[in-house]
């Protein structure tokens, strides 16, 4: 017997836990031909803001142990061009479409929700408060009121479902979370990158132009694994779990620690496929288990 | 439209100190490459190197491509321990490779610095089967003698083949860049005809730049840059044009010579 693969995110109806991680699967155009998009539980957009980003200076990626820094700093072609150009290709793909979404301040938050809010293609909104690249200062995710107004702001501009992203770089990710859930976000995802570095002593100094950047990969998993288990003993509403997600058992890893979706961030770029291919392992697995619904290994870590 | 495929080892040859030369054998590949388009190769089967390597097509076949590359890293270490007979995964072929423009410049300068020789000889192999009668000359450059790659090839293919060396030790003393401009002036070819391709280090593109402002428009450069995805999508290998960013992995990696900033 088929196992049953559909989970529910706020409203969003996935035809199964698995999508891909914002900023690493553009706006799925360059994957088309190499891996079944069609396939996914639903497709992420890039990081969108109100206004054109052209983004950090180059160097923007440096490869490290099990995992890579990057210090894109969210360059894209702004709301407006997104709606025009980019949103019509991932229509194509039929399956639900949730757009990231940033901003400098609480209103371009709240206008770039408003207009998504008016397109009926859109299925769903990532805020994105955590991208380590775009401020030296404090980031709306490691501050619980900031995160909370942040998320008001967005929740009263639009009727659909909004999943917070949150950022690993905190003293403390329950207080984070819960601020978000009491603030009425659908959902909450996580984890961001962890902010970093890499040196080159040749040159004496930084193999970012950005200096700084954030690690995903392999090696974040295990932090991210952390932050999903104490996540989801603390608030109600559904987890989408990620960080360093390259095959279908850290996929599996992630749904046992609470996580009712996930989404594949850095694999994409060492594999295209991978997302499907996690796709079919988890079913594969479910069967050989004899489990019959995605839902009932969600959070299931024994303990 | 790029493949994502496993292509078999048919050889791999050390053809100086740390520089291998590997043939792959992959007919879709084969079929639709161009020269300067890349492959995006997975190393290893760990986690650790993680991300692909852009290699750049060095010679296409029938049912075959080259690559050649040095090692650098822990993926270019791996990559070099392959045999023949072994599997290898692979994306492509990416990148826009060099337009060839017919009846344009009627000389033709290729300036290759380093590794940037690779590329350049499946170019010159296209540039040659399209017989024209196009002067072309390479111009190899190199820190030393042991690091001069391919100068029997190009000869084979009848071009002009020039050489310089940092330390001397063959050809000319100097870079790849003065020599270029040295047998430019020299030869007294017209400015405007002169078509430049080149590929190599930083530095020397933008020494390019600078000194053949004015040669044809159609002079083209080939970038590198670190990658993640190697398909247009994650925007990290990007260089600064003079139309703003870029992608080398989607945009590029060939550009035209008059969009590189020279600061």
């Amino acid at each position: 017997m088929k196992p049953n693969l559909k989970v529910k995110i706020g409203n969003i109806e996935m035809k199964n836990p698995v999508t891909v991680a914002s900023g690493t699967f553009g706006y799925g155009e360059e994957f088309e031909g190499l891996t079944g998009i069609k396939s996914l539980g639903a497709i992420v957009s890039k990081t969108i803001t109100l206004n054109a980003r052209v983004g950090n200076k180059p160097p923007r990626i440096a490869e490290t142990p099990a995992g890579m820094l990057n210090s894109i700093g969210l360059e894209n072609p702004g709301t407006d061009k997104f709606l025009k150009e980019k949103l019509p290709i991932m229509a194509k793909f039929k399956i639900p479409i949730i757009v990231s979404i940033a901003g400098e301040s609480k209103g371009e938050y709240k206008e770039v929700a408003e207009k998504l809010d008016k397109i009926g293609k859109i299925d769903g909104i990532e805020i994105n408060i955590s991208c380590p690249n775009v401020r030296t200062n404090e980031l709306i995710a490691q501050n619980e009121n900031l995160t909370a107004e942040v998320v008001e702001a967005v929740k009263s501009a639009t009727r659909k479902t909004v999943i917070t992203k949150l950022s690993p770089n905190v003293t403390n990710i329950v207080s984070i979370a819960k601020a978000a859930e009491a603030a009425g976000t659908d959902a909450i995802s996580l984890i961001n990158t962890i902010t970093a570095m890499a040196v080159d002593i040749r040159k004496k100094g930084s193999k970012l132009g950005n200096i700084t950047g954030g690690l995903s990969g392999p090696a974040i998993k295990p932090i991210a694994l952390g932050m999903v288990w104490k996540v989801y003993h603390s608030v109600r509403v559904p987890i989408i779990g990620m960080g360093g997600i390259m095959d279908w058992q850290d996929a599996l890893e992630f749904i046992l620690c609470g996580a009712k979706a996930v989404m594949v961030g850095t694999a994409n770029f060492v594999n295209p496929d991978s997302a499907c291919e996690i796709i079919k392992g988890i079913e594969n697995y479910l069967k050989s288990e004899k489990i019959k619904d995605i839902k009932d290994l969600v959070g299931k870590l024994r303990v | 439209m790029p493949k994502h495929i496993i292509g078999n080892i048919i050889s791999q040859k050390e053809l100086k100190k740390g520089c291998f030369r590997m043939a792959i054998e992959t007919p879709s590949i084969a079929k639709t490459a161009k020269p300067g388009q890349f492959l995006h190769i997975r190393c290893g089967d760990s986690k650790d190197p993680l991300l692909r390597r852009p290699i750049s097509i060095h010679k296409i076949g029938k049912k075959s491509v080259d690559v050649l590359y040095n090692v650098v890293g822990k993926g270019t270490d791996i990559l070099s321990k392959k045999k023949s007979g072994e599997e290898l995964d692979i994306i492509g072929p990416l990148g826009n490779g060099f337009k060839i423009y017919k009846n344009s410049g009627s000389v033709k300068v290729l300036v290759a610095g380093g590794m940037g020789v690779a590329p350049l000889l499946g170019l010159a192999e296209e540039l040659t089967r399209n017989k024209t009668r196009d002067k072309k000359v390479i111009i190899l450059g190199a820190k030393t003698k042991q690091h001069i790659l391919c100068e029997k090839e190009f000869n084979k293919l009848g071009l002009e083949v020039h050489i310089a060396t940092e330390d001397g030790s063959m050809g000319k003393k100097g870079l790849a860049t003065d020599l270029a401009k040295e047998i430019i002036l020299s030869k007294k070819y017209k400015w405007s005809e002169v078509c430049i391709y080149a590929a190599g280090p930083m530095p020397m593109i933008k020494a390019l730049c600078v000194f053949m402002e004015g040669c044809s428009l159609e002079s083209q450069v080939s970038l590198e840059e670190k990658m993640a995805c190697g398909l247009g999508a994650c925007l990290g290998c990007v260089v600064d044009t003079q139309a703003g960013y870029k992608r080398v992995c989607k945009d590029g990696p060939v550009f035209n010579l008059c969009e590189v900033i020279c600061e």
